[in-house]
């Protein structure tokens, strides 16, 4: 008589373990990202939104230029206009709150900041209405402002600071 | 003369379908700050992708499995549930992501918002699942795909330095932005090697029912194909360098800058070709990875599955991918920032990578599975290579994400 | 042949080469002084679960409970001895209409995918 049971053959055995070190290693590195992140300093903000600013800003000159042109038609050249506008008044806050530094340099770079978003504004109004010289003319401001920005930038970082 | 005619399909086809949002948000941003500093990122990732989708092709047409069969059979299913969570959760984020990209050609063109986009989106993708057979998705929208090449002739348009061109083929270091860079660098990779490539194509495989006579053709199109597939990125980095990067928009951060690489070409057709290349390009790579996810899952768990089979045939396949679309959509729906997300969930696939290719370096050597048509020397040490790779990027992807993502 | 790595997690289609799913647990008998002898292999969610260990296993066979409205669940298996062929799939002598194993799946077609549009 044959004594039987029943069971159940688990596949463990032929199994490799592929996943486990790497969750284990990432997880190892996220304490010491934290504390990474934690030390950013805020003249890398600043630099940062100022890079992002006049990116922005030849971005709007040319999306007006290419509407100027004809070849972009106004319902896109109108949003991104209206998208690059906020980038840059948000830049404007962001160094506002960043830079513990020498106040009047700080002012110098958001005084641009300003001009660069509120020729953005007028580009995009100018489009809304189709009024060609008013966004020539707000194009020409946009370049204006933009090298106000980069002669602030400079002083900004100057090292004599 | 049939196999010619097969050959040349598959190359168009993978041409067509090799770029989707995270290829052209990568190489645009890369190509805006760093010139063509980048392009040996576009080239690595490149030879990777060929190496692997020639080996998952392989396999198909010798073992007549597909990768996410073997996968399960020779490890078991407590090993393979890690790669299966770890490419649904990839999967999920980089198909929001392409419904991201559908959705902003959408609002770019209409001006609607995209984030009204999505749902409707969502909906012709899974109508297109639903309705559709699997030679109409992969060819069909594949030879439209065939409009990114328009990336390729503007490249060429702008007389770019080849000689320079040809120096950032070689890997170097940043000058600047040195954590952005490397960010990037990771970011390119996740974009060209993807799992779901990979995965899909050996579905492919057995779908159009492969065999070992196939293996010729499918090193040519795998070679030939993701060949010309990195040449159309390399072609959006250049635009993106000498168009974006020249006029001094270098950080790529707005949906809005992109048509802007294009419209200073071709003028107002250069507009209408950037939306149609993003929309093709993303609604193709959409429903190859929405297909993907029901690939894995059925695979994974032994369902009936085939795309040319009716919905009532395979419920459960059918299901996946239509849960897959929607839920996909959801994010983008709410508002999140399509080319953030893309550029995120692309570093997380650059760091996913060593759970989805370690398994090649088993399966393409078992005489089992390929028998005589085990991988040479030369395979194999690509795929250590890009294990290896993988391991390197999963450790930076993070702190890169913070110090370099957007 | 090796039980583990030939048989285990294998694809199983029916005489009508219906997938069924996969080879998710093995059933053996132990016999005095003889080797083992397999009778049967296991399919389903509650297979798969014991794989994972006891704890999903059980909520697996609980989930299963509470969706089939049964109070008691088990995995499905089927005989060893219908096992007629082993190449890439294994093949046993069954039609899969006559099991439970689809149940699921008739489910969803007559509930869900059934009712939308062009299924």
């Amino acid at each position: 008589m044959v004594a039987a049971f029943i069971f159940m053959i688990s596949s463990n055995c032929n199994e490799r373990k592929m996943a486990g070190s790497a969750i284990r290693l990432t997880r190892a590195f996220l304490p010491l990202l934290l504390l990474a992140l934690t030390s950013c300093s805020s003249s890398e903000t600043a630099e940062q939104q100022i890079k992002l600013a006049s990116s922005t800003a030849q971005a709007a000159v040319m999306v007006t230029d290419a509407w100027l042109s004809g070849a972009a038609p106004p319902r896109y050249a109108s949003s991104a206009l209206q998208s690059f506008t906020e980038t840059l008044a948000d830049a404007g806050r962001q160094v506002q709150l960043a830079s513990p530094s020498d106040p009047a340099r700080r002012e110098a770079v958001s005084t641009a900041l300003g001009r660069l978003s509120s020729a953005a504004k007028r580009a995009q109004t100018a489009v809304d209405a189709e009024q060609h010289a008013q966004a020539g003319q707000a194009q020409r401001e946009l370049r204006a402002a933009q090298s106000d920005l980069a002669t602030a930038y400079r002083q900004y970082f100057s090292p004599d600071r | 003369m049939k196999k010619l005619l097969e050959i040349s399909l598959g190359v168009v086809t993978s041409v067509g379908g090799f770029l989707e949002v995270g290829s052209i948000a990568t190489a645009a941003q890369a190509g805006a700050l760093f010139g063509f500093q980048l392009v040996w990122a576009v080239v690595l990732g490149t030879i990777c992708i060929i190496f692997l989708v020639e080996m998952a092709g392989r396999f198909a047409a010798v073992s007549h499995h597909t990768i996410a069969d073997g996968i399960r059979e020779r490890f078991g299913f407590n090993a393979f549930i890690w790669p299966l969570l770890a490419a649904l959760f990839v999967n999920f984020l980089v198909l929001s992501a392409e419904i991201g990209g559908v959705a902003i050609a959408a609002e770019l063109a209409t001006g609607v918002g995209f984030q009204w986009c999505a749902l409707p989106v969502a909906f012709f993708v899974w109508l297109l699942l639903w309705k559709g057979t699997f030679g109409l998705i992969e060819k069909g929208m594949s030879m439209l795909g065939l409009v990114t090449l328009c990336f390729v002739a503007a490249a060429v348009m702008l007389h770019p330095d080849w000689k320079e061109v040809a120096t950032g083929a070689v890997p170097n270091l940043p000058q600047h932005d040195t954590a952005k860079y490397w960010f990037m660098a990771v970011s390119i990779l996740g974009a060209s090697i993807s799992p779901y490539l990979f995965m899909f194509y050996s579905s492919g495989g057995i779908e159009d029912q492969w065999d070992k006579t196939y293996i010729g053709a499918n090193r040519a199109i795998a070679g030939l194909g993701m060949s010309f597939g990195g040449g159309i990125s390399v072609g959006v980095l250049i635009v993106a360098a000498l168009v974006l990067g020249a006029h001094g928009v270098t950080q790529v951060d707005d949906y809005n800058q992109l048509p802007l690489m294009l419209i200073p070409i071709f003028g107002f057709w250069g507009f209408v070709l950037f939306v149609v290349s993003l929309a093709i390009a993303c609604f193709g790579a959409a429903l190859e990875v929405a297909l993907q996810q029901a690939y894995l899952v059925a695979q994974g768990f032994g369902w009936t599955w085939g795309e040319d089979l009716k919905p009532r045939d395979d419920p459960g396949f059918s299901l996946v991918y239509t849960l897959s679309v929607f839920l996909a959509a959801v994010p983008i729906a709410l508002g999140l920032d399509p080319l953030k997300l893309t550029i995120f969930s692309m570093a997380l696939t650059a760091a996913s990578l060593p759970l989805t290719v370690v398994p090649f370096l088993f399966l393409l050597n078992d005489d089992h599975y390929v028998g005589e048509h085990c991988n040479g020397v030369i395979s194999n040490a690509a795929v250590i290579f890009i294990i290896a790779l993988g391991f390197v990027l999963a450790l930076v992807t993070i702190p890169l994400q913070i110090f370099g993502g957007t | 042949m090796q039980l583990l790595r030939d048989i285990l997690d294998k694809q199983v289609v029916d005489r009508e080469q219906v997938k069924i799913g996969k080879v998710d647990g093995l059933v053996a008998e132990l016999r005095q002084a003889k080797p083992p002898r397999v009778i049967a292999v296991e399919l389903g969610s509650i297979a798969l679960g014991r794989r994972l260990g006891a704890v999903p296993g059980r909520w697996a066979a609980r989930l299963v409970a509470r969706l089939s409205g049964k109070r008691q669940t088990r995995p499905h298996r089927i005989a060893w001895n219908k096992v007629r062929d082993i190449g890439v799939d294994i093949e046993f002598d069954i039609d899969v209409r006559q099991t439970k194993i689809f149940a699921w799946q008739d489910w969803l077609r007559e509930h869900v995918i059934g009712r939308i549009p062009g299924a």
